[in-house]
């Protein structure tokens, strides 16, 4: 299983509105797969963190047991 | 009948106490739209080419949005125009509240105020008349006293804006204030106004602004209203506002800290949007505005109350006087937000000029003697609240702050470029190049000095399938870029998205209401263009507008002496990020850049020193700025 936890507004955009859900991991789960999964794409999600650590590349595979943190897209303000 | 605007544009002259109003035809405002169309233009004709900022020969220019006033959604801003005192280049400063569209409805597009009274006055402008009052009783006073005292005068309905003691008082990055908690923010402005002992200028309009199809433009507010919640950046914005963007550029390792030192800060979590919620009060918006991004918050505790009436802390200032400070105390970062509103001084500015001084104090350049006694170690929240208050008097160490970075820097008279970070003299907002390379041709290229809201940021497009790359496919941009690229498909991506935002500037459009910031698709805002002022017009022609604003400020700054030489990062941006997630990375390579601002000035139709071309003026119909007068 993967974790996915969203913060701030993005768990009012996640499926069921809940903060932190758990998806069934596949092989060659990437990133961007996981995000397209959710409904939601990288003009909503800015910042992705994989057990704690900052991945900038969409296509980053995630193992089973994953923690993804999801924060939304700060586009200047 | 013209539609959209109101065809008046008032000149002041403050040194003969008289008026003349101008009535520009048609085809003008088709050129020049509105906003920072009209003050760029008026900016150029009046101000005579190396005149002292701050002497009475310099001009201040207030215009209002084409679509301001009228009842489309998010568009509710104006324009201010001068030379600015902390740049020494042409000044343009934004704002929305509520007094750009009161001008329209007071009869009105623009104000170009010249001269300097002898006392102390404001300007009045009600119904189509103007007058010009007795401004003692307030002189000196803070804004809130001010405003009160006002619209007890002027009747509660007035629109005012004005100046408090700092910009008074000629505070370099003294700003200007509408209705206490909306801000024409940077470039020094206020002591342009403070330097003509002009105190505010109210409007007051029982008229409305004429619109082609109003229905369209009231159509388009009910959708926005109805579609808010299902779009993610409007409703983030709805919800949390700008300080959503503070837990997320940490989360990120974008968050500067401590004069930028670090990346990083450990005290996000606290003064974000969610340790806001504990002073937040309500939400507000701008005029016509269904996104209300403001935050009001209140704070009533033992030792620090927070007014609710001079607006909350937005990013920038939880950035400038927070992080950046090392302070992560939400209710001392308020009340500073709530002092630097009442004496109008620029948050962003102080901050980094005080976080400049710690960095420099923290290295030994700068000791307690220097500082009157005040111990400028980062973290030190005790000082924060006395240092605005003698920045905005001009007294002790404040004195010195009241300067600017720069200034300051040149008075040290040491090696201090390392922990400098300002471009023109215009200190950086709070975005950082090394993680989104085109904010840094933003801050390089802006005629103004840094600014993070000349062009849209790199994030939006970094992504093959993101929503927010689509925004942009009528521009003719399809294809992702990296956000730390420098490419000549990065250039292309600043310069369309240059274009487009000096757009809005001409329109009075809200970037947080439009794309690709928030929800408003450009078809959208190309049919309410044409609804509200009856024009055949199209995207290239809005775009052309934009072009014009940009070029019109190059060509100011060229006939003041600058050139692409002044086009620069601070040296900072050229060494890596040193904490946090992205740490041993981001620094950008000088050469690049360079050669990337080379082809941007080719792009844009500039010469070999940056400015623009014959050709390119000529395209414009900008040629009457050939002859250097």
């Amino acid at each position: 299983m993967i974790k996915v936890v969203f913060k701030s507004v993005l768990k009012d955009f996640s499926p069921g509105k809940r903060e932190v859900i758990e998806v069934q991991h596949r092989e060659g789960m990437t990133v961007a797969k996981l995000l397209s999964s959710l409904g939601m794409n990288y003009g909503q999600v800015g910042v992705v963190l994989v057990d704690g650590k900052l991945v900038k590349n969409r296509n980053y595979e995630l193992l089973d047991g994953s923690v993804v943190e999801l924060y939304p897209l700060f586009a200047g303000g | 009948m013209p539609y959209g605007f109101q065809g008046k544009v008032l000149h002041v002259d403050l040194d003969r106490a008289s008026f003349n109003v101008e009535t520009p035809d048609h085809n003008f405002y088709r050129k020049y739209m509105g906003g920072a169309g009209l003050s760029n233009y008026y900016a150029y004709k009046e101000i005579p080419p190396g005149c002292d900022p701050l002497g009475p020969d310099n001009a201040l220019i207030f215009s209002a949005g084409l679509l301001a006033g009228t009842p489309a959604p998010a568009v509710p801003r104006y324009t201010v125009s001068a030379k600015s005192p902390i740049t020494g280049t042409i000044g343009k400063s934004e704002a929305g509240g509520f007094w750009g569209p009161e001008l329209k409805k007071a009869g009105f597009d623009a104000v170009i105020i010249k001269g300097r009274s002898k006392k102390p006055v404001y300007l009045l402008i009600s119904d189509g008349a103007y007058s010009i009052k007795d401004a003692s009783e307030i002189w000196g006073q803070d804004t809130l006293y001010s405003q009160e005292y006002l619209k007890e005068k002027e009747g509660k309905k007035a629109k005012i804006v004005q100046i408090g003691p700092g910009a008074e008082n000629q505070v370099l990055f003294g700003n200007i204030t509408n209705e206490l908690a909306h801000f024409n923010g940077r470039n020094g402005l206020g002591a342009v106004m403070g330097s003509k002992n002009l105190k505010a200028v109210v409007a007051r309009g029982s008229g409305k602004v004429s619109c082609y199809d109003e229905q369209v433009a009231k159509d388009l507010t009910r959708w926005v209203s109805s579609n808010l919640e299902d779009h993610p950046l409007a409703y983030a914005l709805f919800k949390n506002g700008t300080p959503g963007g503070i837990t997320v550029q940490n989360a990120g390792g974008a968050l500067p800290t401590k004069n930028w030192q670090d990346n990083v800060f450990e005290h996000a979590d606290d003064i974000g949007a969610e340790g806001m919620e504990n002073i937040l009060i309500r939400r507000k918006g701008c005029y016509s505005c269904p996104i209300r991004c403001k935050r009001v918050v209140e704070s009533e505790s033992e030792n620090i109350k927070v007014d609710p009436r001079l607006g909350g802390p937005e990013y920038e200032t939880l950035v400038c006087i927070g992080s950046n400070l090392g302070i992560g105390d939400l209710e001392v970062i308020a009340k500073g937000n709530e002092l630097c509103n009442r004496y109008t001084i620029d948050t962003i500015s102080f901050g980094m000029t005080l976080s400049f001084a710690m960095e420099c104090y923290e290295q030994g350049i700068i000791t307690r003697e220097d500082t009157g006694g005040y111990e400028l170690n980062f973290g030190n929240k005790e000082i924060l609240l006395p240092l605005i208050k003698e920045t905005a008097f001009k007294e002790g160490f404040g004195a010195k702050l009241a300067l600017g970075s720069k200034a300051l820097a040149e008075e040290l008279g040491k090696d201090v470029e390392e922990f400098l970070l300002q471009v023109k003299g215009q200190e950086l907002p709070a975005h950082d190049p090394r993680v989104k390379t085109g904010v840094g041709f933003q801050y390089a290229l802006s005629a103004h000095g840094a600014d993070h809201w000349v062009a849209q940021h790199d994030n939006l497009y970094k992504e093959k399938d993101s929503h927010t790359l689509k925004t942009i496919e009528p521009l003719g941009i399809i294809d992702a870029v990296p956000a730390t690229d420098l490419s000549e498909e990065k250039v292309r991506l600043h310069y369309y998205t240059h274009l487009l935002t000096m757009m809005y500037d001409c329109l009075g459009v809200c970037v947080f209401g439009y794309i690709s910031r928030s929800m408003i698709p450009l078809e959208k805002l190309l049919t309410l263009v044409k609804a509200v002022t009856g024009w055949d017009t199209s995207l290239w022609e809005l775009l052309k507008a934009g072009e014009r604003v940009s070029v019109m400020m190059r060509q100011f700054n060229s006939r003041e002496g600058f050139t692409g030489e002044d086009d620069t990062l601070p040296k900072k941006m050229y060494q890596d990020i040193a904490s946090g997630p992205q740490a041993g990375s981001g620094k950008i390579d000088p050469g690049k850049f360079k050669q990337a601002l080379g082809t941007y000035y080719q792009m844009a139709g500039y010469d070999s020193k940056g400015n623009p071309a014959g050709g390119k003026l000529a395209e414009l119909g900008l040629s009457w700025m050939k002859s250097k007068n």
